[in-house]
């Protein structure tokens, strides 16, 4: 049984428009997505801008409500949940944002944030004050620091609380969208392996979301590209090299410049055209206009995600 | 250092100076580019490079100050014009693009406009004549339909679209030497990748020499010819891009490549542990030395120089590469 499950998904934004606009402008942010993580697992969730990767992370823990579609979390549909039911879930499902900064508020001491979530659910002080310190010592931070202020940590440090306070809880499920996209390229792999251990340690389930193909075919087992509000591919991560199918996967697979100046040339095949507009959608498949290969049914029909190979989905006519 | 370079940089230094001590942010740096060639300079957060970037044009008001050095550019020593003469250079000789496209640009100006006033004011033409080069400019760098483009403001374009602009804008007045500090991370991989592609194919049109900044070991690989290595307001490696990545010389090199996470990589990632140092106060011995794993004996002395490691090569190393 899958811990997640994720049901034809959607989420959309009207987007005024003013009195005198007439029609009102849709943003579909995520547009029938769905999608299953077993337990134990890491999903990658990668796409561009405006694709909607983090609209469907903020779904999935009911941060936002959904337009429609459903959201089951082991075994029980939370779509709807509200009020005591919620909370508990947050218990369960914990998240780690891309902004270590914002995340943490600048005037509690580290100790506090990390405590708060204890706080919630019930636990003495003394209890309370030693899983803190227990917590800083998991993410390799010094207990000693529990009387510090966010300030004056370094970007890696501050990831390092934001994963302690998600810890807090002992969640089964983690959202990590974006969580080393701002921190300088010697300490990500800290926290990339941090996010590894932990893992392993707590038998942690994680949906990992980033632009970062490289960062997530690090951590991910399998990794679901996402286009303008759908999911195009998806597929193991380390097929992802060999057996990519969706023209648009093969060409972010191209456009990721690799450290090993041997192989320069690789760059020339560039993808033509801007990423699209979110509140614009074309008819037929979404990716048509910049698809090297569209053909006539590309621009009428939409494809369906459909399974090509065990475990290997593509929503393309090509295939 | 090559006698044929266009712009030849030797032992710059910046400081920022206040109430809490002195802040090295360039702490002697060195290194020449050759037309037609891109210098990739590598580092992070705080190792000084943007500072550098400013400091090569004469962008650095007080606090700051630039306390030693030298930069030639077609025979001239940027660093003792005046600032007149200077901004006379800027743009015309040597021009800069910036990370963020969408603050750099004015946005209250259409893009016609800012393009049409940057070749008026640096040279005698009329505005037709800088109408129908922006145009022309515009259109170079891939834009599509550069008529309509005119006419709109930044915040109708993408960030991909806005970058393209800054560079026809660095390219307005065909300078010698394009500096461009971080010019794709704010960007889309995809969008990033066409960026490259057009900067290459502009260089070898106009044989213009690039200093690319970039944190990212991809982007250096993919464009540039030679790397300088920065850490901690300093260059700690120096060379041939293919050598370099090949067999780094410089432990803080090593580190990073072994750090990088790769497509189809299948190592364990080995971090480097630590933080990057504070430029402020920084101590008289090598600034690496806290986060290095082949530190010896013979790194307690002064902060090691560029010394020579093969041909066209330079480290700053007390170990020389060994080990």
């Amino acid at each position: 049984m899958s811990l997640l499950r994720v049901i034809d998904l959607a989420k959309h934004y009207g987007t005024g428009g003013g009195f005198l606009a007439g029609g009102r402008e849709k943003v579909l942010a995520v547009d029938g997505v769905s999608l299953s993580l077993a337990r134990g697992e890491t999903l990658g969730l990668v796409g561009e801008s405006g694709c909607g990767k983090s609209t469907l992370g903020r779904l999935i823990l009911r941060l936002e409500e959904p337009t429609a579609g459903k959201i089951f979390f082991a075994g029980e549909e939370i779509t709807a949940w509200t009020g005591k039911r919620l909370r508990e879930l947050r218990q369960r499902v914990q998240i780690v944002f891309q902004d270590s900064y914002s995340s943490l508020n600048g005037r509690q001491t580290v100790g506090a944030i990390i405590e708060e979530p204890l706080l919630n659910f019930g636990a003495g002080k003394k209890e309370r004050q030693k899983k803190v310190r227990e917590l800083l010592a998991t993410v390799g931070l010094e207990p000693e620091l529990v009387s510090r202020y966010p300030h004056e940590f370094s970007g890696g440090q501050r990831q390092r609380i934001n994963i302690a306070r998600a810890l807090a809880l002992k969640p089964e499920f983690i959202v990590c969208d974006e969580p080393v996209s701002s921190l300088d390229v010697s300490i990500r792999a800290q926290v990339l392996n941090l996010l590894r251990e932990l893992k392993k340690e707590f038998g942690l389930s994680y949906l990992f979301i980033s632009h970062d193909l490289a960062a997530v075919s690090y951590l991910a087992d399998r990794v679901a590209v996402m286009y303008l509000g759908k999911i195009v591919e998806v597929l193991a991560t380390r097929r992802l090299l060999d057996d990519a199918r969706h023209p648009y996967t093969r060409t972010l697979l191209a456009a990721v410049p690799v450290p090993d100046p041997r192989q320069r040339e690789v760059c020339q095949e560039v993808i033509k055209g801007e990423p699209p507009d979110p509140a614009k959608h074309p008819k037929g498949c979404r990716f048509h206009p910049r698809c090297p290969g569209a053909i006539e049914v590309c621009r009428r029909t939409e494809p369906v995600l459909e399974e090509v190979n065990e475990g290997h989905l593509v929503a393309c006519h090509l295939d | 250092m090559p006698g044929n370079s266009v712009l030849e940089v030797s032992n710059l230094a910046t400081c920022f100076t206040g109430s809490a001590g002195v802040v090295k942010a360039v702490n002697g740096v060195t290194f020449a580019v050759k037309a037609g060639q891109t210098l990739g300079v590598v580092g992070e957060s705080g190792c000084g490079k943007s500072v550098m970037c400013l400091s090569l044009v004469g962008l650095i008001g007080p606090p700051g100050r630039i306390v030693s050095g030298e930069v030639w550019l077609n025979g001239q020593d940027l660093l003792q014009l005046s600032p007149k003469e200077i901004r006379r250079v800027r743009g015309r000789e040597i021009a800069l693009v910036f990370q963020d496209p969408m603050t750099s640009l004015n946005p209250i100006l259409t893009v016609g406009t800012q393009l049409t006033e940057t070749i008026v004011s640096h040279e005698e033409v009329s505005k037709a004549e800088a109408r129908r080069r922006a145009l022309e400019l515009l259109a170079r760098v891939g834009l599509p339909d550069p008529e309509r483009l005119m006419r709109r403001y930044p915040f109708q374009l993408s960030g991909g679209m806005c970058q393209r602009v800054m560079i026809a804008m660095a390219l307005s007045l065909q300078p010698k030497v394009l500096i461009a500090d971080e010019p794709t991370t704010a960007l889309d991989v995809t969008v990033q990748a066409q960026i490259l592609a057009e900067l290459k194919r502009l260089q070898k049109e106009l044989g213009m020499a690039i200093v690319l900044i970039t944190h990212d070991l991809g982007v250096v690989a993919a464009m540039a010819d030679e790397v300088a290595v920065m850490y901690a307001g300093s260059i700690v490696e120096y060379g041939p891009t293919v050598e370099i990545f090949a067999s780094p010389g410089h432990p803080y090199t090593r580190a990073l490549l072994r750090s990088v996470p790769r497509l189809g990589g299948e190592e364990e990632l080995a971090p480097i542990e630590g933080q990057p140092p504070t430029l402020l106060n920084p101590p008289g011995y090598c600034a690496f030395l806290p986060r290095c794993t082949q530190a010896g004996e013979e790194c307690s002395g002064d902060k090691p120089g560029l010394h020579p490691f093969g041909p066209g090569r330079y480290v700053a190393c007390c170990l020389r590469g060994e080990r």
